[in-house]
């Protein structure tokens, strides 16, 4: 919907131009991970582990060595020694030497598809072929997969010494368990206790993966020198320069890294997985290298999300006002720890007033790839627990099930889950608005039930480096760290041209690499539009001082007297007051001044806010096979203010989507070697156009204060509530429980059976 | 072992490549030909990224061989504007933000203009069940439904001035 | 000045502590401090905290603390 639509003070923002980046990617000539070629480059290949836990003894890669075109063999002797040395990774930190071992395992394999050599040759099919030719010789030891199993007297050890962190006093004994995260305030046995209802309830959910189209992919060349380069779709190609570097012992600014286009990534992206085995590999061969993943692979051996297994009692008075929340829960964490009990912890806290509570996060290793962000990592989860168990609240209370959430929502002031204020947070105006929408009092038809859920998504914001600056004919060039993964070029170009002045096709993106612009954090977090855009926008106002600066000695007054206004300056005093210099005729001038005009700035804005999102959900279900449709879906958001409302819906209905698919169909399925019984795309079943009816979108806007245009984080609140959404609304729709996701047909089915 | 010719037509021009036995026609487009447009997010056929036209048949191009492209007709991604004038869907999926990441798009372009030759005004479950071959992960397709159906109305509108 | 921190800063430098009452002129100081009584955790902080002055998040720990009531110490949360 290209017709602009000025809304009040902003002039660009708000409109929905079309992005600058839109024909190279309806045209095919978009350059992606897997697309990039230079010159000698060779192919790689990788050997993963067959097992999903077992010890190397050996790895003889002679005969691979041997077979002619085979350039290089990589294996983790090949790797540095790696400190326990915590290093950033993505937007949390990992230690180097797990980091290392995700890339390639080292004395241990800890699932099925994990690393353990990688060849480089000529050709793809002679690098295959050469995988054969290496005997590994492993020493299988038993596995576990899911947590009651992780956590089992006995259980096989993934991690030896492995001392939970968190707990007082601390173990004595190595476990499964890394780490537990608790917040607890007031007494909530007394508080549950005394309350007029409690409702409790056990729940689960399975791993499950981002599901982004484009496998990754990279191409390396490291030179004899120690300079190298990186070329890799990534959602930020400087923290996986750091994170390969850090690995490889080289300094950071000898690893020049190019963003390609990024195919997807939704968290899955900010970590490295080839790139040091690429690296390595390049050395060997001094010839540049690929190495990409087969989808089997992404499943098995990129980070897919938790699954959680929780324990929870929620309870409220008479008038459903709520008294306490008691929550425990287990991240199943996959091979290495560090999955997301924190974020989930502040998902069961954030969006209602407590007087008391306690929520405990575990987390769990075991046997498969370890997991990585996925939007809103850690909050699907727990936020299907929460919000199903409010539901229950609200039947049981016969309360209105909205009505209940706004009775107990969050209000700017009140204290977050770490104490930290809410500010200027819109979650009652939410709730409101999905109050008044029509889907809301819709009727509806038999065997259908209409689920809500609420939630929210902390976001971020963090480090930026942008520049700004302007050709002698007045056209702007905006340069960022950011990838592009949704149409963020042109809401930086929005935001510039707003600033500026001047139109929207007058300002061109681009997305640098690591050799020409300062550190920017990964995209992710939500944090793009809100904290590069405030890099921007910065760089534009000092674009736009100098301008001033430069028109004010044109026009022979002081800069005071200058006002900057509709892309040109207007001299508001003297003898030349009422004329004015366009952008152009002033950047023309650079060789009159002390140079051309360009303004770099670097930010690390934490004032950013959370995204609150509330989802409205029809289902109907089959009695007789237990298939769940979704009729009519409703997302309502506050989206602070929508740059690009364009991809700002398409952000909503997207994530929506994908929890969707989470609610209903999408589960790692192991078998009883640990081996993943769907590692494609037949059988992880993701939502398809035919699965899906249109997603109604409402955009409330509550704008952050901190941002000059208004902006918060849209893009993983979406994901948040759709998983309880569906839950509810099947468990409405049967007028039973679903505490166990996904509701695929055979496990709604069985349910319905059991209650006949 | 010895690689096989093959020669075959791509949007519109002749084109003659060699490639493996064993070796897909996606991999002989991205590879030999450089034609990179068409992707692969499965290889397996359930993702669509890679749909091509063969002899005007709607195809996965990662399912099919390469030699099977011997004296056949192949449009792709490629080929979908004419010149530097996009087709009506590539058209409308820009004015739609019918793409987030875009890496689905090609596949989904090439699936979308094939229903309008032969379903010239598809109603909206029309347009979702052509489409079900093709994966999108970042927008939940409802922009997409849009962009398709607008394409398919211009068209229309085209035809009957025409 | 009061000092909260929330887990898992107190179970893992601090012996299970949680708040202390320390007066420093800004943030770097104020770790630094912290660090004195919980070894290792000025580095752990450094990678892994997240700061609230008075109830709004601090990016710049040179800032001056003058003023400061309140300083609440947090795990830095991911994002996708």
């Amino acid at each position: 919907m290209n017709a602009p639509e000025p809304k009040g003070k902003f002039r660009v923002v708000g409109t929905r131009p079309v992005r600058p980046d839109g024909i190279d990617k309806v045209t095919g000539k978009a350059i992606y991970g897997p697309d990039f070629v230079t010159a000698g480059m060779i192919q790689g290949a990788i050997l993963r582990s067959p097992h999903a836990h077992a010890r190397i003894r050996s790895i003889d890669t002679s005969k691979a060595e041997a077979l002619p075109g085979v350039k290089a063999v990589v294996t983790s002797a090949d790797f540095p020694g790696q400190s326990a040395k915590i290093i950033a990774a993505g937007e949390t930190s990992s230690s180097l030497q797990n980091i290392a071992a995700t890339c390639m395992a080292n004395g241990k394999v800890l699932y099925i598809g994990h690393a353990v050599a990688a060849v480089a040759a000529t050709t793809k099919a002679i690098a295959e072929a050469a995988l054969k030719l290496i005997v590994v010789d492993y020493e299988v030891l038993p596995h576990v997969i899911e947590v009651e199993e992780a956590l089992a007297e006995g259980a096989p050890i993934l991690h030896e010494g492995m001392i939970t962190k968190g707990l007082d006093p601390a173990p004595d004994r190595p476990s499964n368990a890394s780490m537990v995260f608790t917040l607890a305030g007031g007494d909530v046995d007394a508080a549950l206790a005394a309350s007029a209802v409690t409702v409790s309830g056990h729940y689960r959910t399975a791993p499950v993966h981002q599901g982004y189209i484009e496998p990754h992919a990279c191409v390396a060349s490291w030179n004899a020198d120690g300079q190298g380069q990186l070329w890799i779709s990534s959602q930020g190609h400087f923290d996986l320069r750091n994170q390969t570097a850090s690995v490889l012992h080289m300094p950071s600014s000898d690893l020049r890294t190019y963003p390609l286009e990024i195919g997807g990534g939704f968290g899955g992206k900010t970590g490295i997985y080839l790139e040091p085995v690429a690296m390595l590999l390049s050395r060997k061969a001094g010839r540049p290298v690929r190495l990409t993943m087969s989808r089997e692979d992404v499943f098995n051996a990129s980070g897919p999300a938790p699954g959680i297994v929780a324990d929870i009692t929620i309870g409220a008075s008479e008038d459903g006002t709520l008294t306490a929340l008691k929550l425990e829960f287990w991240n199943q964490a996959g091979a290495f720890p560090g999955s997301t009990i924190h974020s989930g912890v502040m998902t069961a806290l954030g969006a209602y007033r407590l007087p008391a509570y306690f929520a405990r996060g575990w987390d769990v290793v075991s046997n498969f790839a370890g997991t990585k962000a996925y939007r809103a990592p850690g909050a699907p989860q727990v936020a299907f627990v929460v919000e199903s168990c409010l539901d229950d609240i609200a039947r049981k209370l016969g309360i209105d099930a909205l009505d209940l959430r706004l009775k107990n929502a969050a209000r700017p002031g009140d204290p977050g889950p770490t104490r930290v204020p809410h500010g200027a947070i819109g979650y009652v105006e939410c709730l409101e608005a999905a109050k008044a929408h029509p889907h809301w009092s819709a009727p509806l038809g038999p065997n259908q039930g209409r689920g809500v859920a609420g939630a929210f998504w902390g976001n971020y914001g963090g480090q930026s480096t942008a520049a700004v600056a302007l050709a002698a004919d007045g056209s702007v060039q905006v340069t960022t760290g950011s990838p592009d993964i949704g149409g963020s070029r042109a809401s930086m170009a929005i935001m510039a041209a707003e600033t500026l002045g001047v139109p929207y096709e007058s300002v061109r993106v681009t997305i640098a690499d690591t050799g020409s612009i300062g550190y920017s954090m990964v995209t992710g977090g939500s944090r793009v539009t809100f904290a590069t855009g405030k890099a921007v926008i910065g760089a534009a106002q000092k674009v736009i001082a100098t301008l001033v600066e430069r028109a004010a000695s044109l026009f022979g007054v002081e800069p005071g007297q200058v006002e900057w206004r509709d892309g040109a300056a207007h001299c508001l005093d003297g003898e030349r007051a009422g004329e004015s210099l366009s952008i152009s005729a002033i950047a023309g001038k650079a060789g009159q001044f002390s140079g051309p005009i360009v303004a770099e700035l670097a930010v690390n804005p934490l004032d950013y806010l959370p995204a609150f999102a509330v989802h409205i959900c029809d289902t109907e279900v089959d009695p007789e096979t237990g298939n769940v449709s979704i009729i009519r879906y409703t997302t309502v958001q506050d989206v602070g203010t929508a740059i690009h409302p364009d991809y700002v819906e398409g952000q909503m209905q997207g994530g929506a989507v994908q929890g969707i698919g989470w609610a209903l169909n999408e589960a790692y399925v192991f078998d009883g070697n640990g081996r993943m019984e769907n590692p494609g795309f037949l059988d992880y079943r993701m939502p398809v156009a035919s699965d899906l009816p249109m997603i109604d979108t409402v955009m409330v806007e509550v704008p952050n204060p901190a941002h000059p245009y208004g902006v918060k984080g849209v893009g993983e609140a979406p994901i948040v509530p759709p998983l309880a959404a569906v839950a509810n609304a099947v468990a409405r729709a049967t007028g039973l429980p679903m505490r166990q996701l996904p509701l695929s047909p055979d496990r709604v089915w069985a349910a319905i059976q059991a209650a006949k | 072992m010895s690689k096989i010719a093959v020669s075959t037509t791509v949007n519109g021009d002749p084109a003659e490549f060699l490639c493996d036995a064993g070796e897909s026609l996606l991999d002989a487009l991205r590879g030999s030909l450089g034609l990179t447009g068409s992707k692969e997010g499965c290889g397996s056929g359930d993702c669509g990224a890679c749909t091509v036209m063969l002899n005007g048949q709607m195809v996965c191009s990662c399912l099919v061989l390469a030699v099977e492209a011997e004296g056949k007709s192949i449009a792709t991604i490629e080929g979908v504007a004419e010149g530097s004038v996009l087709h009506p869907v590539q058209r409308q999926f820009l004015e739609h933000g019918a793409l987030q990441c875009g890496f689905c798009t090609p596949g989904f372009i090439v699936a979308a203009k094939a229903l309008l030759e032969v379903n010239p005004d598809p109603d909206e479950t029309e347009i979702r069940y052509w489409l079900a071959g093709n994966l999108c992960r970042c927008t939940g397709y409802d922009k997409i439904v849009r962009a398709v159906s607008a394409a398919a109305a211009e068209l229309r509108q085209e035809r009957s001035a025409a | 000045m009061k000092v909260i921190l929330i887990e898992p800063f107190p179970g893992r430098y601090f012996g299970g502590r949680g708040e202390f009452e320390i007066d420093a002129p800004n943030l770097f100081a104020l770790v630094r401090a912290l660090d004195a009584i919980g070894p290792g955790f000025a580095e752990a902080a450094g990678e892994d905290a997240a700061i609230a002055v008075d109830g709004v998040m601090r990016a710049d720990w040179s800032a001056s603390l003058e003023g400061a009531q309140e300083v609440l110490i947090v795990p830095r949360i991911a994002g996708g």
